[in-house]
């Protein structure tokens, strides 16, 4: 039994600093688009809201307080309301520690505990506290089966013969960065240019007079025109794999009993632990730079809280060459192993996506091309939806053996789902009346990540494949499964 | 599989009516607005006419008729089957392992009609069954209860 304790003072600042990253972000996109006080007010507002939250990490690191008592964890936390929690120990699902640089030159580290129930955040967090401490609270819950004195974030080089430990080294780490961001940078790229027409015309009162003459205004050297989307997709290219880099930088998956140990991160380090029973599905994502270079990276969906973002998905590995991903994931003892979904196409679902998607593209391209100058570039996009439909058509596909599934998909990355049959919460078929036409269906299911989960679908398989899925997907559950399949495409008899 | 309760019919009509009805109120205004302010309004007038005309035409007469017909459920001790929709025909299957909680739910006219409306959750999602005799509904959920107790949940 020992006494109630508190953080060590520093979270008093490291609390403070975490709210005003946080309040960074708004500051920056403020600056970037140009929201201006010149009211000579806002310094006050400034300078006040930083007392605010100075005052508030300070009231919170007095009030938060933990005890270990027996087989719980004690704790009174809230600034205004007190709130007292008994934490079981076995109820506790991950212990997460990081740091940063700031905390680092003090020896500390950031606490933090995850349990099943609850919301995204963490039960309960210690902003800053002695690392020996925390090694002594995590070797006292014992969640983990690490040995004591283990330096926990320093980069492992001293493996056992049971661990084993993957690196991201030099060139993949910038690989990985460069290739991370696929089709976001597109839209992110394309918005801004958007914005910045808008901008273009807010400032009217000079286009006004050349109303006439729109054509030429509009009408920047085509090439010139070009160049300045290239610029902008690189430069956003190049920012998002920064951040990429910087999130990824020193990525070391640690491979042990029964858990994964995932580590990263540049200024401030991170550390996951995934204990193998809690994985739902493993995820196979290739964008289209991965894809086009050979590469795809592993993702995971898994139950309970977890560290990091409120990520509901964790990062395993973020490159890993496609054909050695089988051998990758056998390695890492993935509970679900590498399968190609391998179900029969069919060439239907690629004219069902040219009806639902070309089609009224193409009706707008030709109302652009005639209406509005240079509207007929809108055509690149009807070939891009063109592009995405015949990819999209032959990743719809799936492959079981036994009670294990392989799931392909497609939104705009590639993805192919690896899991079981009870870790599909639910299944349903769909088939609209053009679908019932085509003979294709439309499956979708629901996976667990985090504490909610989210459903997916894959569009148009084939009729016979569907039902094939379903089948499988409900023999596990009833004999007569053959019965109910006669009405999966409506052919049931109407009789009361 | 199931059919649900046909009194189902009469409440859907009533929702049908419910909102023609709300139409036509909002045609008649925009209307008077429109002859005395803006004759602009007369279109927006003219648009809430169709869309309660459509209502009392489609979904007072045909529509929950057909709603009805198609809409089968059944549930044994491993899993749940809905089979919803008329043009679009969609089949959901839930296993009874992966429900998480189950309930029951009167909205003031179901209550009227003595219905209930059954909601069976998972992690991921929330599948009706739209309308039940009460003390079928009550049935039902203390039956899905019991049947999710008894099989294992090892997420």
């Amino acid at each position: 039994m020992s006494e109630m304790k508190r953080a060590h003072p520093l979270s008093i600042f490291a609390g403070f600093f975490k709210e005003l990253k946080q309040l960074l972000l708004p500051i920056i996109i403020g600056a970037l688009f140009g929201i201006r006080h010149d009211d000579g007010m806002s310094e006050w507002f400034a300078l006040f809201g930083i007392g605010i939250c100075l005052f508030f990490a300070v009231i919170e690191w007095w009030r938060t307080r933990y005890q270990v008592l027996e087989d719980q964890l004690y704790v009174k936390i809230g600034t205004i309301f007190m709130k007292e929690r008994f934490i079981r120990f076995e109820r506790i699902q991950s212990l997460h520690l990081s740091t940063n640089p700031f905390l680092k030159l003090f020896g500390l580290v950031r606490l933090e505990v995850h349990t099943a129930g609850g919301e995204d955040k963490a039960e309960f967090a210690l902003p800053a506290v002695k690392r020996d401490e925390a090694l002594r609270l995590q070797e006292r819950i014992g969640g983990s089966n690490r040995s004591s004195q283990e330096d926990l974030l320093a980069v492992l080089d001293r493996s056992e013969n049971s661990e084993r430990v993957y690196r991201l080294r030099g060139g993949e780490l910038v690989l990985a960065a460069l290739t991370s961001s696929g089709a976001r940078v597109i839209f992110l790229g394309l918005f801004t240019l958007l914005g910045q027409i808008g901008e273009l015309w807010d400032r009217v009162s000079f286009i006004t007079p050349l109303r006439r003459e729109f054509h030429r205004v509009i009408g920047v050297p085509l090439l010139e025109a070009a160049a300045g989307v290239a610029a902008v997709l690189l430069i956003f290219w190049l920012l998002s794999s920064a951040i990429a880099f910087v999130k990824m930088y020193r990525f070391t998956l640690t491979v042990r009993e029964k858990d994964w140990v995932i580590r990263r991160g540049f200024f401030e380090q991170t550390e996951q632990i995934v204990p193998f029973k809690r994985v739902q599905a493993v995820k196979i994502r290739e964008n289209w730079l991965k894809q086009s270079f050979g590469y795809a990276s592993v993702y995971l969906d898994v139950a309970g809280g977890q560290a990091g973002d409120g990520a509901s998905e964790v990062l395993l590995y973020p490159l890993i060459r496609k054909e050695r991903v089988a051998e990758f994931l056998a390695a890492i003892r993935s509970p679900f192993p590498w399968a190609v979904p391998t179900a029969a196409v069919s060439i239907r679902a690629f004219y069902w996506k040219i009806i639902k998607y070309v089609v009224p593209l193409a009706v707008l391209a030709t109302i652009l091309s005639l209406w509005v100058p240079y509207g007929a570039w809108s055509w690149l996009l009807v070939a891009a939806s063109m592009a995405l439909s015949w990819l999209g058509y032959r990743d719809a596909s799936f492959a079981v053996d036994g009670d294990r599934v392989a799931l392909g998909r497609r939104e705009f990355s590639k993805e192919t789902i690896l899991t079981e049959r009870k870790r599909l919460q639910f299944l349903s078929c769909r088939v609209s009346p053009v679908q019932k036409r085509l003979k294709l269906m439309t499956v979708q299911s629901g996976l667990i990540a985090g504490n909610n989960g989210y459903s997916f679908r894959i569009c148009d398989l084939p009729l016979a494949e569907g039902r094939r899925l379903y089948e499988w997907y409900i023999t596990a559950y009833t004999r007569s499964a053959r019965h109910e399949l006669q009405r999966v495409d409506g052919e049931s008899s109407y009789s009361l | 599989m199931q059919y649900i309760h046909p009194k189902a019919i009469k409440v859907w009509r009533i929702h049908g009516m419910i909102s023609a009805a709300i139409s036509f109120v909002l045609f008649l205004v925009l209307m008077l607005l429109g002859l005395f302010l803006f004759r602009w309004l007369l279109y927006l007038a003219a648009g809430f006419l169709v869309i309660g005309l459509v209502d009392f035409l489609i979904f007072v007469s045909v529509i929950p008729i057909l709603r009805w017909r198609f809409f089968r459920y059944r549930i044994n001790e491993t899993h749940v089957v809905i089979r919803d929709g008329i043009w679009f025909v969609k089949h959901t299957v839930i296993p009874m392992a992966r429900i998480q909680f189950v309930e029951a739910e009167q909205g003031p006219l179901l209550r009227a009609y003595r219905l209930a409306k059954l909601k069976i959750s998972t992690a991921t999602s929330t599948h009706h069954i739209p309308a039940l005799s009460i003390g079928q509904a009550q049935k039902l959920r203390d039956r899905l209860a019991a049947f999710i107790q008894a099989s294992d949940v090892d997420v």
